[in-house]
């Protein structure tokens, strides 16, 4: 609302504009131990840095922009990543709720047809009949993490799976001997 | 067989949180 209503307060609080999402944004990472998030929050962090220190220099402010005009603008952006990175796991309740009443279909084997698209973009793979296939870059309450950014299942993984639907709500994967 | 966790759904529900944290931030400063 204040940037609705006093637009010119907003850049004046760039620090809290830019702090709230990188701290949020940092409490998530950690939750979901996601480190694949971290250079969407480390551009924000860069441009935090250099609005201090353009702050500490007036010899460097540039007269067309408002001094904390870039960070809050970043600190916007990086607002409505986090919150619908967070919001985007709202079905994680109900799901686990689901798991904890035993609502669940259990499978266990090994992992075949691996698919993968390097950098997190998708990977498929079976497990017996079924065939799951998920995305590090889509915000779901489910399991998405993918091999090829530090994801435990990998060609051959001999796993337990409790899932509802195409979504997987709890992975087990075997000790390897 | 032995087997160990490394995923369940509800780890994710704190997340939340900093979602809807982030969310009222957002309509507060914009």
């Amino acid at each position: 609302m204040i940037g609705l209503f006093s637009f010119d307060d907003l850049p004046r609080v760039w620090p809290l504009v830019l702090g709230v999402p990188l701290v949020l944004g940092v409490l998530e990472m950690a939750v979901d131990k996601a480190p694949a998030d971290a250079p969407f929050l480390a551009i924000p962090g860069i441009v935090g840095i250099v609005e201090y220190w353009r702050s500490r220099n007036p010899d460097l402010a540039d007269p067309k922009l408002p001094p904390g005009g870039i960070a809050s603008m970043f600190g916007a952006f990086a607002l409505v990543f986090v919150a619908l990175n967070g919001v985007g796991h709202f079905g994680a309740v109900d799901l686990s709720q689901r798991l904890q009443a035993g609502a669940v279909d259990e499978l266990e084997g090994r992992v075949t047809d691996v698919y993968e698209v390097g950098g997190g973009k998708n990977e498929c793979w079976s497990l017996g009949d079924r065939r799951f296939c998920y995305s590090d870059w889509v915000s779901t309450p489910g399991f998405n993490r993918t091999h090829s950014l530090g994801g435990p299942i990998g060609p051959g993984a001999q796993v337990r799976l409790a899932v509802v639907g195409d979504t997987i709500v709890r992975v087990e994967v075997a000790a390897e001997r | 067989m032995d087997y160990h966790l490394v995923f369940e759904v509800g780890e994710r529900i704190p997340e939340i949180a900093f979602g809807v944290a982030a969310l009222y931030a957002l309509v507060v400063s914009s």
